[in-house]
């Protein structure tokens, strides 16, 4: 049910790992990010769930410990990522988790509304080798301060030719 | 003459000089009784039985008046010497003819003073001086005294002959009667003799009257009986252009112009040898060839034997009127031309009976009627409404405003099918009669519905497009990108892998898939620059460039371009789409920079006023916004100065300036959103100007 991302092998750096979850339909969008956050240079460790619902699921779960960040597409199939965040926002237990929007559109209005309802990102799906940096610019900023950034911080354009 | 003075040849050898005669004493003594008079009445000579007759001497009575002489004899109260004398004499001077006065009785005073009484038998013949006034008069005398005397002494003395001198006596008396009869008869008669000349004399002045205002008012001319002119007055001259001495012993034909027919002349001679009086108008050619009209009556003249022997023509200029009526008649004509020939429907309708009067073919087709007659007998307006309920409607606002104007209506035909017409209804200025006029416009009709119907079929196809385009656009970014990222993770993490073949390929297939995903961002902007809501909002243009000047600054420095700009404005603008609009122009200038020169890219903005910007594209009376954008880059061609801004024209190889050929399309769309234009002036080599004008 849940496709557990590739976990770093030595046990020392288990404890120092950020638990990185991710919701996206795509999988090779699921692809490109693994590939770009092993180039981060921070340990992580991915978990990838297939659309919203499975999402939900997975954080529903008491079982399963809560992660650093999720990285959250929006055009999903079943549920979309504005209803997860919603849930998440909603639920007392989620509320503070930190929501990045992970997304091929850019909708300034739509933008607006997410950062309202809670995300902390909206990063751009955006070409691959600028994807790496991205990512580390955000799980950075989230390790310095998890409170949620200004508006004119909200959006990671990345999208460089 | 001469024959008589060769035969008396005696006279030359006694020379008399015939025209130095002593006329002086040739008159003295002349045995009659003669006296000359001046006009006057002076005595200017007499002869010397007259003297002697009259007891004077000539000295004392040259140079005085005649009744200074020889007055009345105041002893005799019925005396009329005098008047008479001066009656004859006045007579003489006012008609220049002799007048022979009765015997009359005329005392002659003595030297003494006393009377004695004569008897005179006078009479007087005026001389003429050349002028033919009187010059003197010639008073002649017989002194019949003794002749009445000796009939008053025989009656006296009685002796024989009783009878005879009876008779005689009778007879003197009888003619002294008569010759007292005949004075009184010529005076009468000298009176009516007056009496007649002052009549004559108005009939005169009345007949001078009429010519005057004949010759003031007409044109008038005498011919003989051939037609040969013999007068003619100064109004003929002015309008024939000929002068008198010209016409004079002309035919009347110099004046004919050509115009009227053989027929028509034979007719006026006809009517006028037969001695009937001829009118007409006759059109005539004055000496400059200049047509004039003239309303003619010629009336003949006839001698004892009814036969005319001179016409009078009496004309009067009619040009003016021939012209007037010539040019109402062509007029009429057009007018006719135009009602048969339209293809509009022409009916006049009597508005009290509803009967229509006149209608033309192209009505008669129009309501499908067979012929006029059938028309006019059947027609019903009301009859041929598709709507009826549009029949009390039309004819309010026909009662209301006296006409209907170009009012669409649905009509039905004989045959029940339906036409559209544009009708026109017109009241004339008594309101008795109305002219309709209905236009066909079925076709039109039918045409615009049928345009009507394209146009939305267009948009909506249009609109399909667009969204297409957006959406074809938008999924393809997908695919795309992840083609883009796999060729990135090739490179990255297989490259050492490939041969230089392979990885020769896979560098050209990283740029063709950069370059798609240029052009599919490109599309995009251009489609959004179409489809997305158009907010105008005040901005100000130098905050848009120095934000443009932002997201270019990495370009702008990889140039070492130099970007000048003079103050800018604040218009109502469509903020992101001027952005779009200087960002492109700003890139497009910095990627066809010149390969000798450093960039410099110089932007300015101003009002101006369309009057003077000499562009037929834009209103003369309006203000425009003004922003120009000048290059020192390679320029182009003047040809394509307008090619340069459709869709994917491109005026360099891809491989020497990268590039979608969407930028400038772009541009074009985004000033016509803001209801502007552009333009763009170059010249190879040596850079391009774009210049943007939006409406202020």
């Amino acid at each position: 049910m849940i496709n557990s991302g590739k976990t770093e092998p030595t046990n020392t750096a288990v404890r120092n790992q950020l638990d990185i979850l991710l919701a996206d339909d795509d999988v090779d969008d699921r692809f490109f990010f693994e590939m770009a956050l092993k180039e981060v240079p921070i340990a992580t460790r991915l978990t990838t769930c297939v659309d919203g619902e499975k999402l939900m699921t997975f954080l529903a779960d008491d079982n399963n410990t809560l992660p650093f960040a999720v990285f959250l597409d929006l055009n999903m199939p079943r549920k979309n990522g504005s209803e997860c965040l919603a849930e998440i926002k909603e639920n007392e237990r989620l509320r503070d988790l930190p929501v990045i929007i992970y997304s091929t559109s850019l909708y300034d209005e739509i933008a607006t509304l997410l950062y309202q309802n809670g995300a902390h990102f909206y990063l751009q799906k955006c070409n691959y080798s600028a994807l790496p940096s991205a990512i580390h610019k955000i799980l950075s900023s989230l390790q310095e301060c998890r409170q949620r950034p200004a508006k004119d911080q909200f959006i990671i354009n990345c999208y460089v030719s | 003459m001469e024959e008589k003075i060769s035969g008396t040849e005696d006279r030359g050898k006694h020379p008399v000089d015939v025209n130095n005669l002593d006329y002086r004493s040739l008159f003295e003594t002349v045995p009659g009784m003669y006296l000359v008079l001046a006009p006057d009445l002076t005595i200017l000579q007499a002869s010397d039985a007259y003297l002697r007759a009259t007891l004077t001497r000539r000295e004392a009575i040259i140079g005085r008046g005649l009744f200074d002489v020889f007055p009345d004899n105041p002893a005799d109260t019925s005396a009329t010497g005098v008047m008479n004398l001066r009656s004859s004499l006045n007579y003489v001077l006012k008609n220049k003819v002799p007048h022979t006065m009765a015997v009359q009785k005329y005392d002659i005073r003595r030297p003494d003073g006393s009377f004695e009484i004569r008897y005179w038998s006078p009479i007087n013949t005026p001389v003429m001086n050349e002028n033919h006034a009187v010059k003197y008069i010639i008073h002649r005398v017989e002194d019949v005294t003794d002749f009445v005397f000796l009939q008053q002494k025989h009656e006296r003395s009685g002796e024989r002959r009783e009878e005879l001198r009876q008779q005689v006596r009778t007879m003197d008396v009888e003619v002294l009667k008569r010759s007292e009869e005949i004075q009184r008869l010529n005076e009468k008669l000298e009176r009516m003799v007056a009496e007649r000349t002052r009549k004559l004399e108005e009939i005169n002045k009345d007949l001078s009257d009429y010519k005057f205002a004949l010759d003031a008012s007409s044109i008038v001319a005498s011919t003989d009986q051939f037609g040969t002119i013999t007068h003619v007055n100064e109004n003929l001259c002015k309008i024939s252009k000929y002068s008198r001495e010209e016409l004079i012993g002309q035919n009347h034909r110099i004046l004919n112009s050509g115009y009227h027919s053989r027929v028509f002349f034979n007719d006026l001679w006809k009517t006028i040898s037969s001695g009937k009086i001829w009118q007409g108008e006759i059109r005539n050619k004055a000496k400059d060839g200049q047509i004039y009209w003239v309303a003619t009556t010629i009336v003949p003249f006839l001698d004892e034997q009814g036969r005319p022997f001179k016409y009078l023509s009496i004309r009067s200029d009619i040009t003016e009127r021939v012209h007037f009526l010539d040019q109402l008649k062509r007029s009429e004509e057009d007018y006719r031309n135009l009602y048969e020939n339209t293809l509009a429907a022409i009916i006049t309708t009597d508005m009290l009976t509803g009967k229509s009067i006149t209608v033309n073919d192209a009505a008669v087709q129009l309501f499908g009627y067979e012929s006029r007659q059938e028309f006019l007998f059947n027609f019903d307006m009301t009859m041929h409404f598709a709507n009826p309920a549009e029949i009390d409607e039309n004819t309010r606002i026909l009662k209301e405003h006296g006409q209907l104007h170009s009012r669409v209506v649905q009509m039905k035909r004989q045959d029940g099918s339906y036409f559209w017409a544009k009708i026109f209804v017109k009241l004339n200025s008594t309101e008795e009669v109305a002219q309709t006029v209905l236009i066909d416009i079925t076709e039109q009709v039918k045409a615009r519905e049928n345009l009507h119907d394209k146009v939305t079929e267009l948009k909506i196809s249009n609109r399909e497009l667009e969204s297409f385009n957006y959406i074809a656009s938008h999924d393809l970014q997908e695919p795309l990108r992840k083609i883009r990222n796999f060729v990135s993770v090739l490179l990255q993490n297989e490259e050492k892998n490939l041969s230089q073949q392979g990885q020769f390929y896979l560098g050209r297939m990283s740029e063709t898939s950069r370059q798609m995903q240029w052009l599919i961002e490109d599309l995009l902007t251009y489609s959004r620059t179409r489809n997305a809501p158009r907010v105008f909002e005040k901005a100000n243009l130098d905050d848009i460039l120095n934000e443009v000047k932002n997201s270019l600054s990495s370009v702008i420095a990889e140039k070492n371009a130099v970007i000048r700009s003079e103050k800018l404005f604040t218009a109502d603008v469509i903020r992101f789409q001027i952005f779009q609009l200087l960002s492109n122009l700003i890139s497009n200038a910095l990627k066809f920079s010149h390969p000798d020169r450093r960039p410099e890219i110089i932007i300015r903005g101003e009002v101006v006023s369309g009057s003077t910007l000499n562009n037929a594209k834009l209103l003369f009376h309006e203000n425009y916004y003004h922003l120009s954008v000048k290059d020192n880059g390679i320029g182009f061609d003047p040809k394509y100065s307008e090619r340069i801004f459709g869709i994917f024209e491109r005026l360099h190889p891809a491989s020497k300036y990268k590039g979608t050929g969407i930028g400038l399309a772009i541009c074009k769309r985004i000033v016509e959103n803001h209801h502007g234009m552009i333009t763009a002036t170059g010249r190879p080599g040596q850079g391009a100007i774009f210049d943007v004008y939006l409406p202020a």
